[in-house]
């Protein structure tokens, strides 16, 4: 097999065309240019992939009107031929020289035209990638009230030049690499070159070399292929749609990781503490913040503790309840045929399986079915007498602190945890719930985020009076002089005071 | 010695104090109370003063040889075969002393939270349960430590600041009118409850600044010696003395005094029994993380996890022996204070001095 | 992986192969809120009569049905939570006493030590009572007491609670939880509890019942409780009445402050009580000018209620001297913590030493306030 080009242009395309056999999107473009000499040029492209308009005005016609080719003569030296042609006459931005037929079919297949030209042995590729794309829009998961509205797309390069319209400093490193056998897939590992821990740009990076796969889909691929620890529930890597929150991890000295096809970005390393904040925490007043991140841990304690904390109370430990709550409660369940534990799952699974049909459906479909679903199944439920009213509160409640986590992922690991707490309270009551914090506090302090405790800066390793200001509490812009410690940023200072 | 795993400072100071504080929080009030009645606090203060050397003697071996671990500057200093001996008493002490701490759960468990639950059930899941964090390496522990710390404060906190309003502090009155004779007994029975500062053998040789250790070390003896003083003292002006001698866990029972009307939840006692349940894991995990690496170094093998599983039944069988209360507080008690005393006590002290003599022989 | 699939499948088994031992629905517990505790006279059955009252939950709710709204059951036992058992055999759902509120003793059995000191100690000891369970006496039979139906029937935590803890507004009665009992008997040797009285449709709280060592001794009135609540402070609010130039003076008392003072004489011992109030006029007569509207007036009308409350007091004091040798105004509490020495010497005959205590009883009354009229 031919592995790299030929002067001969025919056998290159012949070539071409076993390699690339039973693909009908391939173009291949035959044309003559010269009157005093003819030359023999083709170009090949993927149908669809390049922007054909750009081909046709800029490479085609360019090359077709230009005069120097067209008193060409076999005077000079053949090579200067591809000079001519590559230095003088195409008129476009990108433009590579290759021999090697691998890395050519790789140009073809990512959108970029090939220029074979006869007697050459080299192709020009010309950079025309240019694809049906999703333009930008605000990002449809983490929407903020104030803050920049633009969101990562499917394209690889639009998200590229989004994080570096925010970077402007010659440290900013973007490296792109290319994952997956047959996918192919660009990864570009983004970070700050005199901010980023060493250790942690290794460790990336030797963790990308590891990655022996045919095909990456997704960023969350990626992500579950580099993680710590792959059997967790917990998310180890942090991703997002918005180009303003990867730029602010970078200047946190983190690591970014865009993949093409993804609109969603992943940042390493991420702790507890940077998956339960939102960008939004940083565009608002500090006041506000602070107050919603206590919010959120309350609301983070509600998703997971709330229905088997009822468990327990009303099954195991009535006398924590006010006298008269407890008399309600013995009252509103009297008709109740089922033990507590299983109006919880009966509820907890309905409520799973109306947010489920209301994902899947999307648009005021979804909607409708949320609040259909929930009202009247709620309202039926109680009317039967199946389940009581404090139940369906609590359900409620449990499913919206859900949803006040920033993080999906996060979210859905401590909804996942919410099921065998039920398990552990409906057989032990509190004591069941406190083995279940065990074990579940052991895992999260067990875990790491690329070297990085997942539970950090709560950790203490190198905790500093600095460390807290950004975890629960928000400070002013004003208190944030240095970067997180947790990082362990090469540069630490971010501002001077006034 | 391996150096991959780092321990911080702080996090010394979290592990320290969670290892300490535990079943002592519950029941020293009353026990001391029993001894030295309105003077209690002197007994928990010099108790806590008396341990000030034998930390100070263990930051002391580290800082003679500072680039090995516990275990090797014990062969190193008092010869393998009597390093060992030495070792097999430290490991009955943690396996007691975890045996102990179960069983205490157990009994509360029962009492508080549920009551015809088999003893058996509770005192395995919670084995089981910390079997998980005694896998981990001491970075682990030390992070395990340094979170639990603040739970340890805040429950401390807790008990004091809702107890204040039905507090009459003229039922502390009146002091030092006990009999001084009393004061080593009561001192003797403080002393133990500080227990747990054994846990810096194993950490200090990963700490990130080893100068500072000493520091935190002590700064955490202050913390446990305040948080039992000021337990001591709202559980003594809540009740005046002769119901708090009555009482088995005079803190729990502190609690169950207190009323704040409405409020969503009425009889705290349930809430903070199960709060408890994560200060006692904070002692229960170390020693049992401890447990696993002295075995590990006696038959030498490259890790601890192996032993961890096979040391659960011994931990639970050990923990089920004592027949009654009375046994536990008594009996079991002074067995776990002895091997304490002989393991922590003597081997750090005669480790310290034999290092220290062997030190100046070699620069002379 | 095999290893921990074994793990899982272990764990998973030991929770699903065991039962869930403490589970009980709420609703199938019932809370009694009081308990009461008689004598039994027919004595073949134990020596307790037992009665608890608990509420239908039922009745409570959205939409209460119209059944009865208190169930009241009664037994006879050996103890009172063997009472219990023999009760849980008569009701389809197990007792659970943690939302217990109320512990009423029958005057009968009140004046037997060793009973009390039983009932007591059940109560102290078992975990899941609550040690913040109000004490009463019933004057007559505390059975008669709970069962009394009474108009305004408080549901949630019964009537007698409601009354019980609604002592902040005057000083006729003083109510005792458990601890508070335990508690002051170690300290004095005596404790005062609320009597309850009950008449056809209607309980009423009023003085108190003396225990001296569990043992019930006799009553006290209200003004002889009143007086005894003015030395422990323990009065919030309270209106005293005296006669002042032949009308009757109210003085509403909002802040109150006692002192106990020692002081040893050759002839004995002597204590020396202070007390300082201070207040506003509540009531006085209305004259065709405004009256008060001098300090003479005001300072007359002080040393008057001074007067009063002195005269109580001293009676009071006599009253727990001579009649019941009950210390229970706290005087033991004061002397084993303020002046140790002297309580290690008087400790062991205290008995016959408090009723020749000589008491000074020095009143201070400040009328801060006059109302909105002259």
């Amino acid at each position: 097999m031919q592995t790299i080009l030929l002067k001969d242009l025919e056998k290159n395309i012949t070539t071409l065309k076993t390699l690339l056999k039973d693909c009908d999107d391939i173009v291949y473009r035959n044309i003559e240019i010269g009157d005093v000499y003819r030359v023999k040029l083709c170009f090949v492209f993927v149908d669809g992939l390049i922007d054909k308009t750009f081909i046709s005005e800029y490479a085609i016609q360019s090359l077709i009107s230009e005069e120097e080719i067209k008193n060409f003569t076999l005077q000079g030296f053949k090579t200067s031929l591809i000079d001519i042609i590559a230095k003088e006459s195409l008129a476009t931005a990108e433009i590579k020289e290759e021999f090697h037929m691998e890395k050519i079919i790789n140009f073809l297949l990512s959108g970029d035209t090939i220029l074979l030209i006869d007697g050459v042995d080299k192709g020009i590729i010309i950079g025309s990638r240019g694809w049906p794309g999703r333009g930008i829009g605000e990002p449809t998961t983490e929407t903020v009230v104030r803050g920049p509205r633009d969101g990562f797309t499917e394209t690889l390069k639009f998200n590229t030049t989004l994080v570096r319209r925010r970077i402007k400093d010659t440290r900013l490193k973007l490296k792109i690499r290319q994952i997956g056998k047959r996918s192919k897939t660009d990864v570009a590992i983004m970070y700050i070159e005199d901010i980023v821990d060493k250790n942690l740009l290794q460790e990336v990076n030797s963790r990308i070399d590891e990655i022996d796969i045919d095909a990456i889909m997704d960023s969350s691929i990626l992500e579950n292929l580099i993680e710590d620890n792959y059997l967790s529930p917990f998310p180890q890597i942090e991703n997002t749609e918005r180009p303003d929150a990867v730029a602010a991890s970078l200047y946190e000295g983190r690591v970014a990781i865009l993949v093409d096809n993804s609109p969603f970005a992943l940042i390493v390393p991420a702790t507890i503490g940077t998956l339960m904040q939102s960008s939004e925490d940083y565009y608002s007043r500090w006041t506000e913040s602070t107050v919603i991140r206590i919010l959120r841990l309350l609301a983070l304690g509600l998703s997971l503790l709330a229905p088997a904390l009822y468990v327990a109370i009303t099954a195991f430990h009535p006398g924590l309840l006010p006298t008269k709550l407890a008399y309600y409660l013995a009252a509103s369940r009297i008709n109740v045929p089922f033990p507590a534990v299983v109006e919880a799952f009966l509820m907890e699974i309905t409520i799973e399986l109306i947010r489920e049909s209301g994902t899947r459906i999307s648009g005021p479909v979804g909607t409708t079915i949320g609040i259909v679903g929930g009202l009247i199944i709620g309202q039926a439920a109680v009317e039967a007498g199946i389940v009581s009213p404090l139940m369906i509160i609590i359900v409620a409640a449990t499913s919206i602190s859900a949803f006040a986590i920033p993080s999906y992922e996060l979210s859905a690991g401590f909804r996942i945890c919410r099921f065998i707490f039920i398990v552990l309270a409906a057989i032990f009551g509190l004591y069941g719930i406190m083995l279940g914090v065990i074990i579940l506090g052991t895992h999260l302090i067990k875990l790491d985020s690329f070297g990085i405790p997942y539970t950090s800066p709560y950790a203490g390793l190198g905790i500093k009076e600095g460390e807290l200001k950004d975890t629960l509490i928000k400070a002013p812009v004003q208190e944030f002089e240095f970067r997180p410690v947790f990082t362990h940023p090469r540069n630490k200072r971010r501002m001077r005071r006034r | 010695m391996d150096r991959k795993h780092k321990v911080s400072n702080q996090q010394i100071k979290g592990l320290v104090v969670s290892m300490m504080v535990g079943i002592g929080i519950l029941s020293l009030p009353s026990v001391i109370a029993n001894i030295m009645a309105n003077d209690g606090w002197i007994g928990i203060l010099l108790g806590g003063i008396l341990n000030i050397p034998f930390i100070i003697i263990i930051n002391k071996i580290f800082q003679l040889y500072p680039d090995k671990d516990f275990f090797e500057i014990g062969r190193d200093v008092l010869s393998p075969v009597i390093f060992n001996i030495f070792l097999v008493g430290f490991l009955m002490y943690v396996i007691l002393l975890a045996s102990y701490v179960t069983r205490n759960l157990v009994e509360v468990m029962r009492i508080f939270l549920l009551d015809t639950t088999p003893s058996e059930i509770i005192a395995i899941t919670f084995i089981l349960a910390t079997s998980y964090i005694a896998r981990s390496e001491i970075d682990i522990i030390g992070r395990a430590g340094y979170h639990i710390y603040p739970i340890i404060i805040g429950f401390a906190i807790f008990i004091i600041i809702v107890s204040i309003p039905n507090a009459d502090f003229t039922n502390l009155l009146p002091v030092f009118q006990s009999n001084i004779r009393l004061v080593p007994k009561g001192i003797r029975v403080s002393f133990f409850s500080y227990i747990g500062f054994e846990i810096l053998l194993l950490t200090i040789p990963y700490a990130e600044k080893k100068e500072k250790t000493l520091k935190y070390s002590l700064m955490a003896l202050a913390i446990v010696t305040l948080i039992y003083i000021l337990i001591f003292v709202m559980a003594l002006s809540q009740y005046g003395i002769h119901q708090l001698q009555r009482q088995n866990w005079p803190t729990l029972a502190l609690i169950k005094e207190i009323d704040l009307p409405g409020y969503f939840i009425e009889n705290l006692d349930g809430v903070v029994m199960a709060f408890w349940v994560l200060v006692i894991f904070g002692t229960m995990g170390p020693a049992y993380y401890s447990a696993g690496k002295i075995l590990s170094e006696l038959f030498n093998t490259k890790t601890h996890e192996l032993f961890i599983i096979p040391l659960l039944p011994i931990i639970y069988i050990v923990s089920l022996i004592p027949q009654n209360l009375v046994q536990i507080n008594d009996q079991m008690v002074s067995i776990v204070n002895y091997f304490a005393f002989f393991s922590i006590m003597i081997m750090s002290t005669l480790i310290y001095i034999v290092g220290y003599i062997k030190k100046r022989r070699e620069n002379e | 992986m095999k290893k921990k699939t074994l793990l899982l499948i272990m764990v998973t088994s030991i929770i699903f192969l065991t039962g869930c031992w403490d589970m009980v629905e709420i609703n199938q517990r019932i809370f009694p809120y009081s308990i009461g505790v008689d004598i039994n006279e027919g004595g073949d059955e134990g020596k307790y009569l037992v009665t608890i009252s608990y509420p239908n939950v039922n009745a409570i709710g959205k939409n209460p049905s119209q059944e009865e709204q208190v169930y009241i059951i009664s037994t006879t036992a050996t103890s009172i939570f063997e009472g219990s058992r023999h009760l849980a055999t008569r009701v389809q759902y197990p007792f659970y006493f943690k939302h217990l509120r109320v512990l009423v003793l029958g005057e009968e059995l009140a004046k037997d030590e060793v009973l009390v000191r039983q009932v007591m100690d059940g109560l102290n000891r078992d975990f899941a009572i609550n040690k913040k369970v109000q004490v009463a006496v019933a004057e007559g039979k505390a059975k008669d007491l709970i069962e009394t139906k009474t108009e305004r029937q408080e549901v949630i935590e019964g009537t007698i609670f409601s009354l019980l803890i609604n002592d902040k507004a005057s000083a006729r009665f003083t109510s005792q939880t458990l601890t508070d009992f335990i508690k002051s008997t170690d300290a004095n040797g005596v404790a005062l509890v609320p009597k309850a009285i009950s008449k056809k449709d209607e309980i009423k709280i009023s003085g108190g019942a003396l225990f001296k060592k569990y043992k019930f001794i006799g009553y006290i009135g209200e003004l002889e409780n009143r007086a005894i609540s003015m030395v422990k402070e323990k009065v919030n609010r309270e209106l005293v009445e005296t006669e002042h130039n032949g009308v009757t003076l109210s003085y509403s008392i909002t802040d109150l402050k006692s002192n106990k003072k020692l002081i040893t004489t050759e002839e004995g011992m002597k204590i020396r009580i202070s007390i300082e109030t201070e207040g506003a006029l509540q009531e006085y007569i209305l004259e065709d000018r405004p009256t008060i509207n001098n300090d003479e007036i005001l300072n007359s009308m002080e040393r008057a209620v001074e007067k009063q409350l002195k005269k109580e007091l001293e009676k009071t004091i006599e009253v727990l001297q001579q009649k019941y040798n009950a210390d229970a105004l706290g005087i033991a509490e004061y002397l084993s913590k303020f002046h140790p020495r002297v309580w290690r010497e008087v400790e062991k005959d205290w008995d016959t030493i408090f009723p020749d205590i000589d008491f000074e009883v020095s009143v201070d009354v400040k009328m801060r306030r006059r109302g909105l009229v002259r």
